[in-house]
C-alpha cells in the first residue's frame, strides 16, 4: 500500500491545484436592513464558497494538505449603497453552499449560508431582502405555581449563535446541520432549582417551547424575540 | 447566378497573381536581396487591452512574448504559425472579477504578405486566426483559485522590418487582436464578458532564410563555381551544392554593399 502511495503522489501534487469554474460569471445583488428594518450603508459584503481541503480520497480515507487553506475562495465583494443595495460580479464555483459574509460600520455582522439551488439558471443570486440578526440574552424559566410534582421533558430549540441561518428555496431557514446545536433537552421539577435555562440566540428569531408532563399531556409555546435581553416564564 | 460568382471569383485571383507577380518582378528589379522563403521571429511586445468590456477594463497594460515561423507559400504571401504569452495584472476587479493576475497565451495560424520595400526595409501584414486563453489567479488573500477564459482570437499583425543582415533582421510591429470569449455570464452584466481587445506592439528579431538560386555570378569568380552554375543543378555533389549556394550569398552581399555605396 505505501508503494502505491508513493506511486500516486505526484498525481496528488497535480491535483491539488485549487479551481474554481472556467468561463463562468455570476452576478450577486441584495438589499440589506439591520433589525429594525432600515439600510444598512457602507457594510461591506463578500461571497465566498468553502474551499475543501480534502483532496483525495483512497480506500475510503481522505488525505489531507498538511495545513489547511489560508481562506475560503472570495468570489465578490462589494458595499452597500445608502438604500443598503450592493450588487457585483462574481466567479463562481460549482459547489454545495456559498456564504454571504456582511460586516457593517457599526461592527455588526452576519454570515448567510446560501444552498446551491439559490442561483438561478442564469447564474443569478438574487437575495430580496437581508435582515440583519444581533445577539439576545435570553432567559426561560419554568415556575411551578400548581404545586405539581410531576417531572416534565422540556424541549427549547432557538437560533443559536453557532448556527448558520440559510437561504433556501427563497426563503430563510436554520441550517438543518445545526439540529442538535439550537435545541435544549431537559427536564424540570427534578429538583426545587432546575426550571431556569439561560442562552444566546439570534434576534429577531422565534423561540419553540414544548414540554410533557408524566402522564404525556403536551404543551408548545412560541415566542418571539425581538430584544437584546430578554426573559420568559412559564407557570405550570 | 453561382457561375457568376464563381467567374468572378476566378477573375479576382487572377488579377491579384498577376498583381503579386508584377510587384515581385518590380521588386527584383531595384533590389539585390533574395526573395526570404523561411522566417522565424522572436519578440517582446507591450499588449494594451482596450475598449468597453472586461480586459479592457479590469486588465492593467500587460508584457509578454512570442515566437512566430513563417513560409512563403507563392511569390511574397507568407503562411506560418505563431504562440505568445503576455502577463496581466488586475487593475478593477469589479470589472473582470475577484483575481489579481492573468496571463494570456495564444496559438493561431496566419496568412500574410512580405512586401521589400529595398535592400534594408521590408514591410508585412497578416491576418491570422486561433485559441486564445486566459489563465487567471487568484491572491492568496482572495483565496488562492486558479481557473481559464478560453476563447478564439482574430489578429491582424504588421510590421517593418529593417535588414541587419541578409539573414537578420530587427522589426516593429504594431498589432490588433480581438477575441471571442466563451464566458458564460449572468444577464446582468449584458455582454462585457464576449468579447476582448489588445492593442500590441512588439519589438522583435526575424531570422531569414532566402533563395539564392537565382543570383547570378560574376565572371572574375572562381571560374571552377562559374562552371558549376553552368551545369544542370541535378547533377551537383552536395559539396558543389553547398559551395554554390554559399557563393551566392556572398555576391548577393556584395551586390547589396555596391547598391547602398551608390546611393
Amino acid at each position: 500500500m505505501k508503494k502505491l502511495y508513493l506511486l500516486l503522489l505526484p498525481i496528488i501534487l497535480v491535483s491539488c491545484e485549487a479551481r474554481l469554474d472556467d468561463d463562468t460569471r455570476a452576478f450577486f445583488k441584495t438589499r440589506i436592513v439591520d433589525s429594525d428594518g432600515l439600510p444598512l450603508v457602507n457594510a461591506s459584503v463578500e461571497v465566498t464558497t468553502y474551499r475543501s481541503y480534502d483532496f483525495f480520497l483512497i480506500d475510503g480515507e481522505n488525505l489531507v494538505k498538511t495545513s489547511a487553506p489560508d481562506r475560503d475562495f472570495l468570489l465578490g465583494k462589494g458595499t452597500t449603497d445608502e438604500n443598503g443595495e450592493v450588487s457585483f460580479t462574481m466567479l463562481f464555483d460549482t459547489a454545495y453552499r456559498y456564504y454571504v459574509h456582511i460586516k457593517g460600520v457599526d461592527d455588526s455582522s452576519k454570515i448567510l449560508a446560501v444552498a446551491s439551488d439559490s442561483f438561478n439558471q442564469d447564474l443569478t443570486l438574487d437575495i430580496p431582502l437581508i435582515t440583519m440578526t444581533d445577539i439576545a440574552d435570553v432567559e426561560l424559566e419554568f415556575i411551578n405555581t400548581s404545586g405539581t410534582t410531576s417531572v416534565y421533558e422540556v424541549t427549547v430549540n432557538y437560533f443559536a449563535i453557532y448556527c448558520d441561518e440559510l437561504y433556501e428555496n427563497n426563503s430563510f431557514v436554520r441550517d438543518e446541520n445545526c439540529e442538535l446545536e439550537d435545541e435544549i433537552m431537559d427536564v424540570v421539577n427534578q429538583t426545587t432549582d432546575d426550571g431556569l435555562f439561560e442562552f444566546r440566540a439570534f434576534y429577531p428569531s422565534v423561540l419553540d417551547v414544548n414540554y410533557r408532563d408524566a402522564s404525556g399531556n403536551e404543551v408548545n409555546e412560541q415566542f418571539t424575540i425581538n430584544n437584546p435581553t430578554e426573559r420568559y416564564e412559564i407557570n405550570y | 447566378m453561382r457561375s457568376i460568382i464563381n467567374i468572378t471569383i476566378v477573375a479576382v485571383i487572377a488579377l491579384c497573381s498577376s498583381y503579386v507577380s508584377g510587384q515581385e518582378d518590380e521588386i527584383k528589379a531595384i533590389n539585390s536581396l533574395p526573395d526570404r522563403v523561411f522566417a522565424v521571429d522572436f519578440y517582446l511586445q507591450r499588449a494594451l487591452p482596450s475598449g468597453d468590456n472586461f480586459v479592457g477594463n479590469g486588465l492593467s497594460n500587460g508584457t509578454g512574448y512570442g515566437i512566430r515561423m513563417q513560409y512563403d507559400i507563392y511569390k511574397n504571401i507568407y503562411a506560418g504559425g505563431a504562440l505568445t504569452q503576455d502577463f496581466f495584472s488586475v487593475k478593477d476587479t469589479d470589472a473582470i472579477g475577484e483575481f489579481n493576475r492573468a496571463t494570456k497565451f495564444n496559438a493561431y495560424l496566419f496568412l500574410g504578405y512580405d512586401y521589400q520595400l529595398n535592400d534594408d526595409w521590408n514591410i508585412t501584414a497578416d491576418l491570422g486566426y486561433g485559441y486564445s486563453q486566459n489563465k487567471n489567479r487568484q491572491s492568496t488573500e482572495q483565496g488562492g483559485g486558479k481557473f481559464k477564459d478560453t476563447g478564439n482570437v482574430f489578429r491582424i499583425t504588421t510590421s517593418i522590418e529593417y535588414n541587419l543582415f541578409s539573414a537578420t533582421s530587427l522589426y516593429l510591429s504594431p498589432s490588433y487582436e480581438s477575441i471571442s470569449y466563451n464566458i458564460k455570464s449572468a444577464p446582468a452584466l449584458g455582454d462585457t464578458f464576449d468579447k476582448g481587445k489588445f492593442i500590441n506592439l512588439a519589438l522583435g528579431i526575424r531570422f531569414n532564410v532566402r533563395d539564392y538560386r537565382n543570383v547570378p555570378l560574376k565572371d572574375a569568380d572562381n571560374q571552377e563555381l562559374i562552371d558549376l552554375q553552368k551545369r544542370d543543378r541535378d547533377d551537383l555533389s552536395i559539396s558543389e551544392r553547398r559551395k554554390l549556394y554559399f557563393l551566392k550569398k556572398r555576391e548577393a552581399r556584395r551586390l547589396r554593399r555596391e547598391r547602398r555605396r551608390n546611393n
